[in-house]
């Protein structure tokens, strides 16, 4: 189990520097080498690690093991093949992460972040009517039965398009420098973890690796089917230069512009599963 | 807090993260139990780790008051 925490975090990470890359050549500049992600990581764990006074002390570490503990679960989830609404739970559980190291530490800018993720609650939205759409056209939300009807009947990325298209959007605002990525826009420095240094923003770096490759891994479970580990990887890697793309060429909206979005995207799915549930 | 609680820490969730890998893989330990206690080892295991990393640069201890 650990071997596959481990070689998830790497792979990651990676995609984080595969992202940067992409993005830096899209807006014609060079761009860090795409290792440069694992080496912020191995940096910030070599730096002098402290607590800020002004912090909630139990809270601000504790929110580095519930962040790598979610999506270590989620990983587990994907590898023992369970329940997509599982995972569903897990990724909003994440929002507890995002509140919990905005609001431990006393830094304005991480508090700024905290209640713009309160506000980008609305991206989850877009992931239930995903779910639902799911459900409604397998019959099941166990990942194993998901991968058994695409193995007779086919990818879900065609049958299924709308809900795709939801849980790209759900994974694009979780990715950095995103255009829903407003809890750690700039103007408020890095958002909601600004004020985590040293080894626990390297722990933190760690675990959101993680978070990307267990989010990419689900889509392309999901929507593609089994396709063997090789060809995953690389439709992982497809999926990931692909959200570089939309995040280069995008600026970053406004929070109020972001509800709106995912909100809208919502409503369209919804319809979609109200034609599929009445007509089809 | 002492490096060497830290040391002790990382090393025991280490081999215990280990053996139920091994026990996952040799089906001596069913996967979703050796899922769950993944679950709550990795991050005794990672933080720890973490905390020996930056320890090398002090005389030790791990610092847990700053400014």
């Amino acid at each position: 189990m650990i071997e596959y925490i481990i070689a998830a975090m790497f792979i990651g990470l990676l995609l984080h520097g595969i992202h940067r890359k992409v993005i830096a050549r899209i807006q014609g500049r060079p761009g860090p080498p795409i290792w440069q992600e694992l080496l912020h990581t191995l940096k910030f764990l070599a730096k002098e690690s402290w607590i800020p006074k002004t912090a909630s002390q139990g809270v601000y570490v504790a929110v580095v093991g519930i962040s790598i503990a979610i999506w270590t679960a989620a990983l587990m989830l994907l590898i023992t093949q369970e329940s997509l609404l599982l995972l569903f739970a897990l990724y909003v559980l994440h929002k507890i992460v995002e509140h919990g190291i905005g609001l431990a530490s006393g830094s304005p800018y991480s508090k700024f972040g905290a209640i713009r993720s309160v506000v980008s609650a609305a991206s989850e939205l877009p992931l239930l009517s995903s779910v639902a759409l799911i459900y409604l056209i397998t019959g099941s939300l166990m990942l194993r039965d998901i991968e058994t009807y695409q193995a007779i009947n086919g990818p879900l990325l065609f049958v299924a398009f709308p809900a795709a298209i939801a849980l790209y959007m759900v994974i694009l605002s979780k990715i950095h420098y995103g255009p829903f990525s407003i809890v750690e826009a700039k103007e408020i420095v890095s958002g909601y973890w600004t004020e985590h240094f040293g080894v626990w923003r390297g722990l933190m770096n760690a675990a959101f690796g993680l978070k990307t490759f267990v989010l990419l891994y689900t889509f392309v479970m999901v929507f593609i089917g089994p396709i063997g580990l090789p060809l995953t990887l690389l439709g992982i890697l497809i999926l990931m230069i692909s959200l570089s793309f939309v995040c280069a060429i995008t600026p970053m909206l406004s929070p109020y512009d972001t509800v709106t979005v995912q909100t809208i995207t919502t409503g369209l799915i919804a319809i979609y599963i109200i034609y599929l549930g009445v007509f089809a | 807090m002492k490096k060497r609680y830290v040391q002790l820490i990382a090393i025991i969730s280490g081999i215990l993260l280990i053996i139920l890998s091994g026990a996952g893989h040799q089906a001596i330990v069913s996967l979703p139990v050796a899922a769950v206690l993944s679950i709550i080892l990795a991050p005794v295991f990672l933080i720890s780790v973490g905390l020996l990393f930056s320890a090398e640069i002090t005389d030790g201890d791990i610092p847990f008051m700053g400014y």
